[in-house]
């Protein structure tokens, strides 16, 4: 991509050229409903703003989110396979049984950010923050849980089998803990 | 800059606070900004120059002063004589007055001399605590300051004069730059002749002016390229108001073109005006409440040309 091109997608999404994709996909997120809806930040500029001006503002949103996603995310994953690559030989600890705080551990040995994680799996970012705190009563329905500790683990490259496996273990014996006191009340 | 005991001297760094709308809180903004800039250990001078409604001096527990800005004009006194001192520390103001009947109309050259003085005060930042409405007092003021920083609320009728107010704060500056270079006729004509040449808004102009000649379009890019509104968006309730924050900034830049920097935002404190009285008001403006911290970081942002991160809004 030429670099005259990336600098006039990045003004069309308002942002520095030093952007990281989450700014970017916020950004493109937010003018694609402000110039697609009838917000009152517009209402009193409409006559300036024609429907062929906003079909061709939307469009050029839409080119430059999409330039700047195929560009980052080859560069995203470049640098994920990197560290991993550095650190997974040696600093990860070896754990008996994979716990929330296991995953917590291992996370933080790779250096890698819960907001991160939350992006490119699509795991809500509450959710993570409640499967590592082991926070059972605000999670999900048991099945929801399977799928994301599989996805948290496979991102950490983890056993992912193993770790869903054992978390869900925990999982049930507390469920099955909370359930059996509000039976005796 | 003026050579002083072998050591240069920072001219002082001049802030206007604006806004099209009455009770956005220009004046709290103002008061604010140079509560934490004083806080930061710079030395403030903060003017009234809202002629026709002057209230700092309430703000910071000053009643009867006898000086006031109006001398400058009626009285012809030196600017720096009518510095008052408050109870922050490095921070000092001008104020306006608030008995005169007489609302003044000042002139063009009288505007000019004013802003010859206030550059020329000891200070290391200026600011300027100015008006609603877009005439032309305010504007020229507005437009002659370093830092221009506009004040909203998240309501319909202050953001429709918030436009206004950029837009004519937007074409007196490129009407001042080809005055510069002695075309201020053109501009003036174009506009008004603006449905011939097919000219809607104040882009369309720019972008006709700048067909006029290459040396024209390079001398405009290079002096507005340095042309920017700070917004900050005060009394904000929830996210949802937070983000019209920045959709008023997409406004200015995509379809007024003027650069843009949303500079952060105040939440509304419910607490703040309950039962303010002016012997409240000196111990509860200089001791930090709750919007203290989110200042601070307009603060900064503005003394940086910087902005919000529009991915912060879900983390809030």
């Amino acid at each position: 991509m030429e670099q005259d091109d990336l600098i006039k997608y990045y003004k069309i999404l308002e942002l520095e050229a030093d952007a990281s994709f989450h700014e970017i996909k916020s950004s493109y997120l937010h003018l694609k409903k402000l110039y697609s809806s009838e917000s009152p930040v517009l209402s009193p500029i409409i006559e300036e703003l024609s429907k062929e001006k906003k079909k061709s503002m939307l469009a050029s949103i839409e080119d430059a989110y999409h330039a700047l996603k195929e560009k980052n995310i080859s560069l995203e994953t470049e640098k994920i396979k990197v560290t991993h690559n550095q650190v997974i030989s040696n600093k990860i600890p070896e754990f008996e049984v994979f716990s929330g705080n296991a995953l917590k551990l291992t996370r933080e040995v790779l250096g890698v950010e819960l907001q991160e994680i939350a992006l490119s799996t699509g795991i809500p970012l509450k959710h993570l923050r409640n499967i590592e705190l082991e926070r059972f009563d605000l999670l999900p329905p048991a099945g929801y849980i399977e799928i994301y500790v599989t996805r948290y683990a496979e991102y950490l490259s983890l056993d992912a089998k193993r770790v869903s496996a054992d978390y869900m273990k925990a999982f049930q014996n507390k469920r099955k803990c909370i359930t059996d006191q509000r039976h005796r009340y | 800059m003026l050579e002083h005991k072998g050591t240069m001297i920072q001219e002082a760094e001049i802030w206007a606070v604006g806004g099209g709308k009455g009770g956005t809180g220009k004046t709290f903004v103002a008061c604010q900004l140079a509560n934490c800039l004083a806080a930061l250990g710079k030395r403030v001078i903060l003017i009234d120059t809202d002629f026709g409604g002057a209230n700092i001096h309430t703000f910071f527990g000053i009643r009867n002063s006898t000086k006031s800005i109006n001398q400058f004009f009626e009285k012809k006194q030196n600017l720096e004589d009518l510095i008052v001192n408050t109870p922050v520390k490095n921070l000092s103001i001008i104020p306006g007055n608030s008995h005169s009947v007489s609302t003044s109309n000042i002139n063009y050259a009288q505007k000019l001399r004013l802003f010859k003085q206030i550059k020329r005060l000891d200070a290391d930042y200026i600011l300027l605590d100015l008006g609603g409405g877009t005439n032309t007092d305010t504007i020229d003021s507005f437009i002659l300051a370093d830092k221009l920083v506009t004040v909203a609320i998240p309501e319909l009728t202050a953001i429709e004069n918030l436009y206004q107010f950029v837009k004519s704060a937007y074409f007196r500056k490129i009407k001042s730059v080809l005055n510069s270079i002695g075309l201020r006729e053109d501009a003036k004509d174009t506009w008004e002749n603006r449905a011939d040449h097919g000219i809607k808004t104040i882009n369309d102009l720019l972008c006709y002016l700048k067909t006029m000649s290459p040396d024209i379009e390079s001398f405009l890019t290079k002096e507005l390229s340095n042309f920017t509104f700070h917004i900050v968006l005060n009394k904000v309730r929830n996210v949802r108001e937070l983000q019209e924050g920045f959709s008023i900034r997409s406004v200015c830049i995509k379809l007024i073109g003027v650069n843009t920097l949303f500079a952060g935002y105040i939440e509304y404190d419910y607490q703040f005006w309950r039962n303010l009285s002016l012997i409240q008001m000196v111990p509860k403006f200089i001791v930090p409440h709750s919007t203290k911290n989110e200042v601070l970081k307009i603060t900064h942002n503005i003394i940086a040309n910087d902005q919000m991160k529009i991915d912060s809004l879900k983390y809030i």
